[in-house]
């Protein structure tokens, strides 16, 4: 599991690559709330090289959504792999995350 | 096409990456395609995860043993631990509370087990955990 961080003057974007399972969701998650502790508050995850997820990362985005919710933030995914977004749906995170098909509709949801 | 694999696994989630390998070469030679395979490693990992995290309290090192048969279209898995009693049938329906702040995720695994398996059996035999998955695959 490898993520690459872009930091733009709209969002910090966290590109997933790889798998996100029990063991790698630790990782992730400490990545993921240090962005938010250090005051990021607009979040996309770009998902466009995430092979594999399980109910661990799904947890940890969670976990962040909840936390930027409650400050006001805003948390997006997009990209995702045609089965990711079946665990999305399957696992009714596709009501409650803003999860959107690109990157650039993403980057466009920050503009509030 | 008949096949028959038997695996075993440290209860360490370390293993969840020879867990990933083994069932990609099974599924390589059963000729899955990858969302079927996805979704047996999904549902795996998702049950022997539990199983590392709950089924121990002595800090032993244990054995979970995973039996894959593939007599085409039929998957039957077989995941066997001697930990604490589990019977994964027993848990309750997965709560898909629809708003973000009242969602939880405890119980979502077991949920992707009854989603993604056309059955999933359980039963307690010599101080054994057993539980057996059965799915039929479409299209081939």
């Amino acid at each position: 599991m490898h993520v690459r961080e872009t930091e733009t003057n709209r969002a910090t974007i966290l590109s997933v690559e790889g798998r996100l399972d029990s063991m790698t969701s630790q990782s992730f998650e400490q990545q993921l709330m240090g962005k938010i502790d250090a005051g990021n508050s607009k979040i996309i995850l770009d998902f466009g090289n995430l092979d594999y997820i399980s109910s661990a990362g799904l947890r940890v985005l969670l976990m962040g959504a909840k936390r930027l919710q409650s400050e006001g933030g805003t948390f997006v995914v997009c990209g995702l792999k045609e089965h990711i977004h079946e665990v999305f749906e399957i696992s009714g995170f596709l009501t409650i995350l803003t999860v959107l098909d690109n990157i650039d509709d993403a980057i466009g949801t920050t503009d509030i | 096409m008949r096949l028959k694999k038997v695996f075993t696994l440290d209860n360490q989630l370390s293993e969840l990456n020879r867990l990933t390998g083994y069932i990609e070469s099974f599924a390589q030679q059963a000729k899955l395609n990858t969302k079927d395979t996805f979704k047996l490693n999904l549902v795996l990992d998702e049950l022997i995860t539990n199983i590392i995290h709950y089924a121990y309290q002595d800090d032993q090192p244990h054995q979970i043993r995973l039996t894959l048969i593939f007599d085409s279209p039929q998957l039957t898995a077989y995941v066997c631990d001697d930990g604490l009693p589990f019977d994964p049938t027993k848990i309750s329906k997965f709560d898909l509370v629809s708003n973000l702040k009242e969602r939880r995720v405890g119980g979502l695994g077991i949920h992707f087990v009854r989603e993604f398996m056309d059955t999933v059996k359980y039963k307690r035999l010599d101080d054994q955990n057993h539980i057996q998955l059965g799915k039929t695959f479409s299209g081939m």
